[in-house]
């Protein structure tokens, strides 16, 4: 939706002048011109007070005219703050008569005086001529983006004209010289390419321009916005939010119309239309609204502003047709939150802008502006109610499908039927054996960009789910209630809120807090519950969560890792005194203080370089000594046999990076155990330690993944394990993962 | 007052303009900085150049040799502004490039454009370029046309935000019209060469300094200054806790607006809006905007009312986060106290606990299950630097009133109550042992660590808070309060003990215990907490401490209307009178739909969460035990 749309309005020029041919809605409410930074509130606190003491009189009424004397003068010229502008009556499409003929001059010299001429003349404040000539710019500024701000009013639009000789055509195309040909139409049409800032529109060179030339030299079509109040959004963001409105409805819709209008001239003809029936209407004396409604039936140019302008003001798709064109127009469901500044809660999507691969899986229309989740092979589609007009159901099965589409319908009809929450759009594609980038994602694209479906996570079949409540809910929960019980009156199904409650409860528990065990606690109301969720899951209302795991490398661990490479080189200086001395000296190194402790003064092995650097650290704060350094001496004695061995295996013993920075005795994260170094390596080896080799293997096998950004249901599609063999991992390496459960 | 800004993402002018309409040649560009970039048939440039090289004083000279320097040296910019004029500008050196910008006609008509246009902000603009200017058009009989038109232009990258420059093009022309008005300033050909300087200085400073002071003539200057622009601050919550990000103290002048001085003085991380408005005596509408201002300069952030009995929960953030050094590194310092001799915990044993917050579990259930006492963490900064990261996220309690018509689920409670049993007892039991080490382990524990006796299990746990009255309550937070803390760093105290023997300690410490397991410890002695407030405050409202609000409630008479409150009310009162069972206040009721949080109603009636949750047991007719926060009875209790 864009709340600060005004009207949308068709503008041309010709030999005669520019002029409005048509505009919806019919009357247009007028915003007052305003500072973009808010007054003060004027009470008489906010006044200079030093200059209310050197001007005190006993007479209040000298202060009272004061103020009103310094604020009616500009009061009208200021921003409304945004809550007050949100008070304003948002009728613009109201059919009585507009104040504006009567309380706000548009223009004193021509303003006539009968109020019926006034509305086809007046708009905004201007007169209509007045404003299109403003609109329409030098030749020079056509087929290019058009901007221009008047105080609070945007207009912003892609301007066309004809060619110098009067002749309508395509302009040649600069960038590409394989044209793109007329097959490709209508999806040309849904999808503006942008090479830069030149466009360049249609893709023919060769001249399909109507051979004889027109009146018509330029058409504009318009959209009009209330300029938002800058202060109520990051910078930036405002010139964002006009952009995704230009790209996304003016420049498609003028796209189409231009190439109408070389082909067929088509713009031409549909104003004549309206022109002729707009000079019948004023001559009758007629209503203005009456001939915008009556416009509606001659003209699809303005049937097709009608349609444009409420459903972006209802943030629905609008679906219309130019000349038979059908065209598919829509502007992202959260543009407007650019105008807001952001709340907490939405924070959460910022996360997601950084991942540069959901964008482009997404592509470039679904990326600003819908929040949508990555499209990943371990997520679900949740279909959503659509429209019966616009059922996909009746499209495919009506009797206008070709034959050799059949098939490919039939498909489609298979691909609603299977898509479920519970199932993973990787089964899916493994289930109708289609292919899952090739078919399933353009699949899902449409349908998420149709609005008729969207990405969730994977509901266990059993519900065994773990779900929160989202912080945040569109509608009150009062009416939410209501609905939940109209949708679900069983006696065994709690109201919303207490069920919600429950959920909400249940993720304090350590064990069974999935939804089974929570909610459903039976196996016969799975199948209730089954709709329940998908109930919720369509309102948004859950949160589904995730495990997380991370691998720990414990004090211990470390300690034992080390003592095992000590021995190592001790037992090599055996052979090669000189050679010990070198390496302990290439341990020392990497360390900073190891030198102000003499060496000699203690036992070589009992402190090692970096134990060496924890003594005085140790010695500043308690002197308690530390519970790692106690097991450290005590796994020495059995820890060497083990450890010779993946010593051993390692040939690059010398890049491990023994007394390097990372190699401290404190616990800490392997932050991404996919590419560990080699120390890490050392230490996840040595985890498994002692665990069986099934286990140890598997362990191997799937460390990369825990790394803390992994959910679960993707260790389990990327390593093609199931649900229990990860479990068993992570109780066989339990002190060395910590898990995780938020959302992915 | 502002944190210094950089002038780096203002927009840079691109180029300054100044047109009129001319009787000849309709409108064209008489002056343009830096020279040459703005083309067009029209464009002549004035052949009248040589003013640029003239140092600055030439504006005020060339119009009134007589003024006094006096004046101008008074402006505090004076000395600079000479400097920056007579150095040779680089635009006159680049002025011979090739670089234009665009033709001046694809857009006079929006420059100098017909009447209705005049006196109006507009913008418009070329493929790469944005063009800001305020057309003038002023009438007058001595004019030949009987009117005069100019605009004074600004030039801007295309995707310029230009906001903040929209006071300054409106500033510029307000005082040219002026001077216009008063001495035929722009149209006079002696003074209008005076025209290129003044757009030099502002093309010069403006884009150097964001600031500039012309002075024109004896009555007028053009001083400017650009703000750069914030987004407005959603609306302060009297339930939000301000937190410094810079060190507000220092910044105090007095020349401040009173109010913000007093309201900043108690910007402590700890006190919210409302409670601040109460300690700095002002007004709370006035606190409000106080704190909203400063959360539009960015000094300061807004976090939760940190409670015992709050909850919290991990963000998806926490993925990305972990790994950040700035997160890693600094949260072991900032959560832990400074005492000698302890070991901060490392990363891994942090990320741990927090993972364990979850919604549902209340701070203090966390912190007896996991010992947080023991690692010398300071519970307020570990769950304010988890929110101000970004990671972690306060879980609020939504309370909503079922219709009285619906049954009470039994089903659900039976199951509640049994999954309870099995569920809560890892935690109730070894809740006493929890607490055992966390007072026998203190150095300074009275009595040399007396162990207490055998794990109380839960029902004697339930038992013996239901027969704590609310009055003795009460007498324990006073107690509590009233002791003075000693030591410089009050760390996590054990609740002072009354000064009887070990034994009746232990007896009284075990239902302490019980108390502020299941209230979230109103009575907790906090660290953090400054040892002059009341460690209630954190959570009773506007009262200073307990006592005071709890000798509030009985002044205030409130009838019960609801005949189920006051039947619920018999049933639960068991004969006890104390603060803790004043009715539920009536307006509470409306309230409980679900759409407003515990925090929220707790400002709004200026009470604990203890007191809250009696309020909603009474309401909903329920037990107020079992796990969690208890039996509710009709009122849900949604976590979100």
């Amino acid at each position: 939706m864009a709340e600060t749309l005004l009207a949308i309005l068709l503008v041309t020029s010709s030999a005669k002048g520019p002029n409005v041919v048509y505009r919806w809605p019919p009357s247009v409410e007028n915003t007052r011109p305003r500072l973009s930074r808010p007054r003060p509130p004027v009470d008489g606190l906010e006044l200079d007070n030093p200059w209310r003491a050197s001007h005190y009189s006993d007479n209040s009424n000298d202060l009272a005219a004061h103020i009103e004397g310094s604020v009616d003068d500009i009061d009208d010229y200021a921003w409304r703050r945004p809550t007050e502008s949100r008070d304003r009556p948002m009728s613009f499409s109201r059919s009585a008569i507009p104040a504006s003929g009567h309380d706000s001059p548009c223009n004193n010299e021509r303003r006539e005086i009968d109020p019926v001429a006034n509305e086809y003349q007046c708009l905004f404040d201007y007169t209509a001529q007045f404003l299109a000539g403003m609109l329409c710019p030098q030749r020079h500024l056509c087929h290019q983006k058009f901007e221009l701000v008047i105080d609070n009013l945007v207009f912003a639009g892609h301007p066309v004209c004809a060619e110098p000789d009067g002749m309508w055509r395509f302009k040649p195309e600069r960038y590409k010289p394989g044209s793109r040909g007329r097959g490709s139409r209508h999806r040309e049409s849904n999808l503006p390419e942008r090479n830069g800032s030149e466009v360049s529109l249609g893709g023919e060179t060769h001249s399909t321009a109507t051979p004889k030339s027109s009146w018509l030299h330029m058409f504009h079509l318009v959209l009009v916005f209330d300029l938002p109040d800058p202060s109520s959004s990051a910078s930036g963001n405002v010139a964002r939010y006009f952009d995704t409105i230009y790209e996304q409805i003016a420049f498609t819709v003028t796209a189409v119309l231009f190439q109408e209008q070389v082909l067929s001239n088509f713009v031409e003809l549909e104003c004549d239309a309206i022109g002729s029936l707009e000079t019948e209407y004023m001559v009758k004396g007629e209503r203005f609204s009456d001939f915008a409604s009556h416009a509606q039936r001659v003209s699809s140019i303005a049937t097709a502003m009608k349609i444009l302008y409420d459903a972006i003001k209802s943030s629905n798709m609008a679906h219309i047709t130019l000349n038979d064109l059908p065209l598919e127009l829509q502007l992202p469901p959260y543009l407007d939150h650019l105008l807001h500044s952001e709340e907490e809660f939405e924070l959460e999507f910022v996360g997601r802008l950084q991942n540069q691969t959901d964008s482009q899986l997404w592509g470039r229309e679904l990326s600003f502006g819908w929040r949508l989740p990555a499209l990943v092979p371990w997520k679900s589609l949740l279909l959503l109610d659509t429209d019966q007009e616009l059922d996909p159901y009746v499209n495919l099965r009506g009797s206008h499908v070709h034959a050799e589409e059949r098939s490919l319908a039939e498909g489609l009809i298979k691909f609603l039927e299977t898509a479920s929450v519970t199932l993973s759009l990787a089964d899916m594609a493994s289930l109708l054996d289609w292919d899952l980038h090739s078919q399933v994602y353009p699949t899902v694209r449409w349908l998420v960009h149709h609005r008729r479906a969207k990405i969730v996570d994977t509901v266990h079949n059993g519900l065994k789910t773990i779900f929160s409540i989202a912080p945040k809910f569109d509608k009150p929960l009062a009416t939410l209630a209501a609905e939940f019980k109209r949708d679900f009156p069983q006696p065994s199904i709690s109201p919303l809120p207490t069920l919600m409650a429950t959920i909400s409860n249940s993720n304090s528990k350590q064990a069974d807090n999935h939804f089974f065990a929570t909610v459903v606690q039976s196996k016969d109301l799975i199948s209730l519950y089954h709709e329940v969720v998908f109930w919720m899951l369509k309102r948004d209302l859950l949160i589904t969560l995730h495990l997380h795991v991370r691998v720990v490398t414990t004090a211990e661990l470390k300690v034992h890792v080390r003592q095992a490479h000590e021995r190592k080189l001790e037992r090599l200086a055996g052979h090669h005194l000189r050679g010990r001395r070198r390496s302990s000296r290439r341990g020392d190194h990497g360390v900073g203080d190891a030198h102000e402790y003499p060496r000699v003064s203690m036992p070589w092995l009992s402190l090692s370089p970096k134990t060496a650097r924890r003594y005085p650290r140790r010695s500043m704060d308690s002197g308690q000594s530390k519970p790692s350094d106690v097991s450290g001496s005590i796994l020495l004695e059995d820890a060497e046999d083990v450890f010779d061995e993946i010593s051993e295996e390692d040939s690059g013993e010398e890049n491990v990076g023994w007394g390097s920075s990372e190699d401290t005795l404190e616990p800490s994260m392997i932050s991404d155990p996919g590419t560990a170094s080699p120390l890490e390596r050392k230490w996840l080896a040595a985890m498994s330690e002692g665990k069986d080799e099934y286990i140890a293997r598997r362990f191997a096998l799937i460390n990369q993944y825990f790394d803390g950004k992994r959910t679960d249901d993707e260790i389990l599609y990327t390593a093609e394990i199931s649900r229990k063999q990860l479990r068993e991992v992570l109780h066989h390496y339990e002190e060395y993962l910590q898990t995780f459960l938020h959302p992915a | 007052m502002m944190p210094s800004e950089g002038d780096t993402f203002l927009p840079r002018i691109q180029s300054v303009f100044y047109a009129v309409f001319d009787l000849q040649k309709g409108p064209k560009i008489v002056y343009q900085v830096p020279e040459g970039l703005i083309t067009g048939s029209t464009a002549n440039q004035n052949s009248n150049h040589s003013v640029t090289s003239s140092p600055s004083p030439s504006i005020a000279a060339i119009l009134e040799p007589d003024v006094t320097p006096s004046r101008r040296s008074s402006s505090s910019h004076g000395g600079r502004r000479a400097s920056s004029l007579n150095v040779p500008s680089p635009h006159q050196r680049s002025s011979s490039s090739s670089r234009v910008l665009f033709n001046f006609d694809d857009i006079s008509k929006y420059v100098i454009p017909p009447g209705e246009l005049c006196g109006r902000l507009v913008i418009c603009a070329t493929r790469k370029y944005r063009i800001i200017g305020f057309p003038v058009l002023l009438p007058g009989n001595h004019y030949q046309r009987n009117y005069f038109q100019y605009n004074v232009c600004f030039v801007f990258e295309r995707s310029a935000d230009l906001s903040c420059y929209e006071p300054i093009v409106r500033k510029v022309s307000r005082v040219l019209t002026a001077c216009e008005e008063e001495s035929f300033f722009l149209s006079c050909p002696k003074s209008s060469p005076a025209m290129h300087a003044i757009l030099e200085q502002l093309y010069e400073d403006l884009n150097s300094y964001s600031e500039t002071s012309i002075p024109i003539d004896a009555f007028n200057s053009i001083e400017l200054k650009i703000f750069p622009f914030y987004p407005n601050s959603p609306p302060v919550k009297d339930w939000q806790v301000p937190l410094a990000l810079i060190n507000l103290s220092k910044r105090i002048e007095d020349n401040w607006d009173l109010t913000m001085s007093k309201v900043c003085r108690h910007i402590d991380g700890v006190n919210h809006v409302s409670r601040i408005a109460h300690l700095a005596d002002c007004d709370i509408e006035l606190t409000r905007q106080a704190i909203s201002h400063l959360l539009y300069y960015q000094v300061i952030m807004t976090v939760d009312i940190f409670q015992y009995s709050n909850m919290y929960t991990l963000r998806k953030n926490v993925q990305w986060l972990a790994d950040e050094c700035h997160v890693k590194d600094e949260c072991g310092p900032y959560v832990t106290k400074h005492t000698p001799g302890r070991v901060v915990p490392d990363w891994p044993k942090l990320l741990h606990l927090y993972s364990r917050l979850k919604s549902g579990k209340t701070v203090l259930d966390w912190m007896e299950t996991y010992d947080v006492y023991e690692l010398g963490i300071d519970v307020r900064r570990f769950t304010s630097f988890g929110v101000i990261k970004g990671f972690l996220r306060r879980v609020h309690r939504w309370p909503i009133l079922l219709p009285a018509d619906v049954p009470s689920p039994t089903r659900r409670r039976k199951q509640s109550l049994s999954s309870s049993a099995s569920n809560a007892s890892p935690t109730s039991s070894s809740a006493p042992i929890g607490e055992i080490p966390r007072f026998s382990g203190r150095p300074d524990a009275s009595g040399g660590a007396p162990m207490p006796g055998p794990p109380i299990n839960q029902m004697e746990v339930t038992r013996a808070q239901q027969r704590t009255s609310a009055a003795e309550k009460v007498l324990e937070q006073l107690r509590f309060k009233t002791l003075p803390r000693a030591g410089p760093n009050p760390t996590m105290r054990q609740p002072p003990l009354s000064p009887e023997g070990p034994e009746r300690n232990n007896e009284r410490r075990s239902r302490v215990l019980s108390d502020t397991r299941r209230h979230s410890t109103y009575q907790q002695p906090t660290s953090h907490v400054p040892p002059s407030s009341s460690v209630a405050g954190s959570q009773s409202i506007v009262h200073r401490n307990s006592s005071e609000s709890q000798i509030a409630f009985p002044a205030r008479p409130r009838l019960s209307r609801s005949p189920s409150t006051s039947r619920t009310r018999a049933l639960n009162s068991q004969g006890s009178s104390g603060p803790m069972n004043a009715p539920p206040p009536p307006e509470l009721l409306p309230l409980l739909d679900g759409d407003h949080h515990t925090d929220e109603l707790c400002t709004r009636f200026e009470v604990g969460w203890p007191q809250l949750q009696q309020w909603l047991v009474t309401i909903g007719g329920g037990k107020g035990d079992g796990d969690g926060d208890g039996d509710f009875g009709r009122v849900s209790i949604i976590y979100r």
